[in-house]
């Protein structure tokens, strides 16, 4: 009861706000939220900075690849599931999208959505696979790997997909209507739209009994369902929302591209790329690993490709593959692991600084 | 080790940041208003070349070729890249664009992965950052297609001397041009050159790939048109452990001569299979062109075994013109390939553009165009295309009108001209004998 | 007198034959079980790894290309003929599994099995960069002489080549089938694929098992891949397509079952090449794929019953 103390207070409102951000940072999930606002935050100012259509595209494929990088996340990372042909439901969403274009003039904004649905109609029909047919772990990565060979090879077969030449956009120039855009900063906000909706999905997933549910069953399966888990529903959850995430990505990404073909889209190479490398390199199930995996990721090969004159041939490969090996082996938590140990200590100055306070 | 795998991912963090800001220059064209972007980008875009350097200056004006420089198809992005390189050599040699000041052209290249994702990322950077004046390439009809839909919204022209499909020029985009001629054409010259020998029935084989199942469409098309039956057509899955299946169909049906596609793996493959199998059919094997023209095949089957196998293309370094024996030796010399394969066409594609370049006398994107669309170009005494076209001009989508077929068989390890006639340096080994005593 | 009738008696045989198409469905069916004997002696080394280990080799296909490619140099730079390389490419890249078993897939086999997945995929993905990166994309073949021999009549073609290549793999897979079943080695390897506690609790060192199973498995892949370069083009990314088809034959011949694996490699040619050709060619590049599909759904213990190692 010292009167000096009272001199030093701050105001109440300034103590109220100070205290919330306070809060906010001693807890990891929320500061990794906040920090993954920031990262879009300033992708949403680089237009304002920058005019070069080039650098714009690399952010709109970096925020395309973080969407999707989210989506296999929430699958494999936080629910645990071994989908590792998570470029189907891409595909799908690709597909989709782009087809409907093409043979109905639907626009993309009601095809992207349509392929949404079918995405998740399909993710929940794999789902339903591979709990009616109990195919776990192993298996069920094989079976994933295994629709990609086979939907490459029969989409190639179905003319209304393309065939073997694949399928065009056929419209010039402006149309919002067809979602083709001359400039960049249209597909870069649209983009920045869908990434923030996948980021604060993630973000409540984390915090929900769902997404509880999803990392006991990562966790140990066998123990959540002797809890009352219903494994099966939330497997299908899982796969549903991740494949409806990347569908959503798929869509995007063909329209923004202008060209898909079968081959091109379902192999195996393009999901290591696309699905796999982000959330590993940025730490798989965490909140904050895809998408600053994907803002890693994404723009270094860019950026050294056009440096470079071309990447030799391999070089790529040699990358992926050592950077799996040795997150694998030493670093599963990735980059957003490493983060995390001077985290702590901040998270120790700000407790004993501010928490100690009556 | 965790140690250093935890100072390799800090290093990629930093690096990240480090390339982004190193970058020279991230603010690129000054504010432009936001009414018709169209108009403004190219607007702001041309008033940045033009102004980049004035028109008479010593800088190289920047030609942008993209192809696929990594990954499977490298090989072949390389030889297109000689075929470019080997040509500009020549031109500054002999004094560059004399009508802009005797500047020197340069080809600055963008690496497509053979993707149409990297290939559009890399033609903004060529033309937004190196400001590129025109654009060549892709190799890949799959990369061409949306590349050059970027391209044209820029207004930048957009030359493709080695990508082959129709919707290249379909699509009647007014800034790009193919001086390939399509596999249409070329389906229906190889119809009737067999069709002349003396073929009546054909089987149809090819690819589950883009490339495959156009070369067939085509075939299927144009083959009854000169009077073919076909008795079969069929697609094989490409990169098969086993092509038995698909000789035994072959066989079974026993034709005068099988259309036959391939990329070069499975090409060697192919044949290696069907001598082993002892099938050859009737008369000849036939095929577009792809790896049947790669210089690794010969090379791995051996001449015997490629003997009278007939190649389609637009050029043969062995044909009746004067000049075109030279060329080939002297390109062969300088860059260690024969100019074959559409190698040939990106080197006359690159001398064409200089002198549209000579004759538009402008940097601007739509004379170039106009100039590409209206001109009719005679050779003179220092034209470098003329082993290949008598004249040039283009049709209203972009097409080359004189890209022509040239049919050529593998004579002793060698393609030998043998269609048409007026470039017919050999006849034809007709009917080709079976493996017996290869 | 006999003679001549046995004469027209074979002659009107093989005539009717033909009018049936019997030959080329002979023919055919020949061809698939000639493959499959590769995708046996394959598959062969994916079960056995994943018999002992419980770990799916998802970078098995990059060990069959670097058979190819070992044969490829040893036939090109010393002039040694494949089948004399056999042992060679076996020692080397038996050495070279049991290294990468010890250094990089031991750490994360106590771990999570979505970590060890990825760490075989990131595996898969560094070597086929690394051929990449130093050979070059463009295919190779092995100049070989024997190529083109066929054994046998009109009748029956067998190519010497794919036929040499079915027997090695046939005796190959029974010499380590026998190999396990009869030698210390073996009974230490079965000891650690029925219990891993157990055995290290009968004095088995289980990482030098694990080590010399991987390598095992992973060398006689490379073999496989020695033999499959006689007569198959070789690229850094040959790899891809068989361990695909193996994953296939493995799923069909129930996973750690050594004879399933080759009873299931020969099925699977069998139906592709008969898919192929009666059906059409992209039946044969789904062939293996839709089998896989359907025994993962329907029966994903396989046809036999686990555990014959």
């Amino acid at each position: 009861m010292s009167t000096s103390r009272k001199a030093t207070t701050p105001s109440l409102p300034l103590k109220k706000a100070r205290n919330w951000l306070v809060d906010l940072l001693t807890d990891w999930v929320k500061t990794q939220f906040v920090f993954s606002l920031l990262i879009l935050l300033i992708a949403a100012a680089i237009p304002i900075f920058v005019r070069s259509p080039y650098y714009l595209g690399i952010v709109v494929l970096t925020l395309i690849y973080a969407l999707v990088g989210i989506s296999w996340n929430i699958v494999a990372g936080i629910a645990g599931q071994f989908l590792i042909g998570h470029i189907f439901f891409f595909g799908i969403g690709a597909f989709a999208t782009m087809s409907l274009l093409n043979a109905y003039y639907l626009s993309p904004w009601l095809g992207i959505p349509a392929g949404v649905l079918i995405s998740i109609v399909v993710g929940i029909g794999v789902a339903y696979l591979a709990s009616r047919y109990g195919l776990k772990l192993d298996y069920f990565a094989l079976f994933t790997i295994a629709l990609v060979v086979v939907a490459a090879i029969l989409l190639s077969q179905i003319d209304f997909l393309g065939g073997t030449s694949g399928l065009y956009i056929l419209f010039q120039g402006n149309s919002v209507r067809a979602m083709t855009f001359v400039q960049k900063e249209p597909y870069l906000y649209i983009a920045l739209f869908l990434t923030i909706g996948a980021v604060v999905a993630q973000y409540r997933l984390f915090n929900s009994r769902m997404g509880r549910y999803f990392m006991a069953m990562r966790e140990d399966e066998d123990a959540a369902a002797a809890l009352g888990v219903n494994i099966s529903q939330y497997k299908m959850f899982a796969v549903a929302i991740a494949a409806g995430l990347a569908g959503l990505g798929g869509g995007l990404w063909a329209v923004y591209v202008t060209f898909i073909d079968s081959f091109g889209v379902f192999n195996l190479a393009f999901d290591v790329e696309l699905c796999l490398v982000g959330p590993i390199i940025g730490g798989l199930g965490t909140l904050l690993g895809p998408l600053i995996g994907s803002v890693i990721n994404k723009p270094a090969v860019e950026l050294i490709r056009g440096a470079a004159g071309s990447l030799h041939t391999g070089l790529r490969e040699i990358f992926y593959g050592g950077f799996l090996i040795l997150f694998m082996l030493f670093l599963p938590e990735g980059i957003t692991g490493l983060l995390y140990k001077p985290y702590r200590t901040l998270r120790k100055w700000l407790q004993n600084r501010y928490q100690d306070e009556d | 080790m965790k140690l250093l795998a935890k100072l390799l991912a800090w290093t990629l963090l930093c690096s990240l940041l480090a390339a982004g800001c190193a970058s020279s220059g991230l603010s690129e064209t000054p504010s432009a208003s936001t009414n018709n972007p169209d108009s403004s980008t190219s607007a702001a875009l041309q008033s940045s070349i033009d102004s980049q350097a004035t028109i008479y200056s010593d800088d190289p004006i920047k030609i942008g070729g993209l192809y696929p420089l990594s990954g499977t198809d490298a090989i072949n992005g390389e030889n297109m890249q000689k075929g470019h390189d080997q040509a500009i050599k020549e031109i500054n040699a002999q004094g560059g664009v004399e009508c802009l000041g005797g500047r020197p052209l340069q080809m600055v290249y963008g690496d497509s992965q053979g993707t149409a994702e990297a290939g559009i990322s890399e033609t903004e950077r060529l033309i937004n950052r190196e400001h590129v004046v025109v654009m060549m390439g892709a190799y890949h009809s799959s990369v061409t297609i949306p590349a050059t839909v970027t391209s044209n919204k820029y207004k930048i022209p957009w030359i493709d001397p080695n990508a082959l499909a129709a919707e290249i020029t379909s699509r009647d985009l007014y800034y790009v041009f193919m001086t390939t001629p399509t596999l249409e054409q070329w389906a229906h010259d190889d119809a009737r050159f067999a069709y002349q020998m003396g073929a009546r029935t054909a089987v149809i084989m090819v690819p589950n790939f883009a490339f495959g199942t156009e070369g067939a469409q085509a075939w299927n098309e144009h083959l009854p048109e000169e009077g073919f039956t076909i008795l079969g057509s069929y697609d094989y899955q490409f990169g098969a452990a086993d092509f038995s299946s698909a000789i035994l169909q072959v066989k079974s049906k026993d034709p005068d001569v099988l259309f036959l596609l391939a990329n070069t793996t499975d090409a060697i493959h192919f044949t290696q299979q069907m001598k082993s199998m002892n099938y050859y059919p009737r008369m000849a094997i036939v095929n577009l062109g792809g790896g049947f023209t790669n210089p690794n095949y010969v090379l791995s089957v051996g001449a015997a075994d490629a003997e009278g196998i007939i190649v389609t293309s637009d050029w043969f370094p062995n044909e009746n013109l004067p000049g075109t024996v030279e060329f080939a030796r002297s390109f062969q010399e300088e860059t260690g390939i024969l100019p074959t394969g559409l190698v040939n066409t990106t080197y006359a594609s690159t001398w064409l553009l200089h002198d549209v370049l000579e004759k538009a006398c402008s940097l601007d994107g739509t004379v170039i165009a106009d100039t590409l669309h209206n001109t009719t170009f005679t050779p003179g005494p220092d034209t470098r295309w003329d082993f290949q076209w008598s004249q040039v001009s283009f049709e209203a989508n972009g097409q080359l009108k004189q890209a022509q077929t040239v049919i050529a068989q593998y004579q002793d390890g060698n393609q030998v001209t043998v269609y048409p006639s007026e470039l017919a340096v050999e006849e034809p080994i007709w009917p080709v004998p079976g493996w017996e005593g290869r | 007198m006999s003679d001549a009738v046995f004469q027209v008696g074979v002659k009107a045989f093989i005539n009717l034959m033909n009018i049936m198409g019997l030959e080329t469905f002979i023919q055919v069916i020949v061809n698939g079980l000639l493959m499959g004997g590769i995708y046996a002696l394959i598959s062969a080394g994916l079960t056995l790894i994943y018999g002992v280990m419980y770990v799916f080799n998802f970078a098995h296909g990059e060990f069959l290309m670097m058979g190819m490619f070992l044969a490829y140099w040893g036939y090109i730079l010393f002039d040694i003929s494949p089948f004399l390389a056999l042992p060679g490419v076996f020692t080397l890249i038996f050495l070279f599994g049991a290294l990468i078993q010890a250094g990089l897939i031991h750490p994360v086999l106590k771990t999570k099995p979505l970590r060890q997945i990825l760490l075989l995929l990131g595996v898969s993905t560094l070597l086929t960069g690394l051929a990449s990166f130093f050979f070059g994309t463009e295919p190779r073949t092995l100049d070989f002489p024997l190529l083109y021999k066929n054994l046998g009549t009109g009748f029956l073609v067998l190519n010497l080549p794919r036929t040499v290549a079915f027997g090695a793999s046939i005796f190959i897979a029974l010499a380590l089938f026998f190999f396990l079943k009869y030698s210390k080695a073996g009974k230490a390897i079965r000891a650690c694929s029925q219990s891993r506690d157990a055995a290290r609790l009968m004095g088995i060192n289980v990482r030098r098992v694990y080590s010399l199973t991987f390598g095992l498995g992973v060398g006689i892949t490379a073999i496989a891949g020695t033999l499959l370069a006689t007569f198959y083009p070789i690229t850094p990314t040959v790899g891809e397509t068989f361990a695909i088809t193996a994953f296939a034959v493995v799923a069909l011949g129930t996973m750690g079952n050594f004879i399933g694996a080759l009873i299931g490699g020969l099925i699977i040619g069998v139906a592709e090449a008969l898919g192929g050709f009666y059906i059409s060619a992209v039946t044969q590049g789904v062939v293996a794929m839709s089998i896989f599909i359907l025994i993962l759904l329907f029966k994903p213990e396989g046809l036999f019953t686990k555990k014959n190692i």
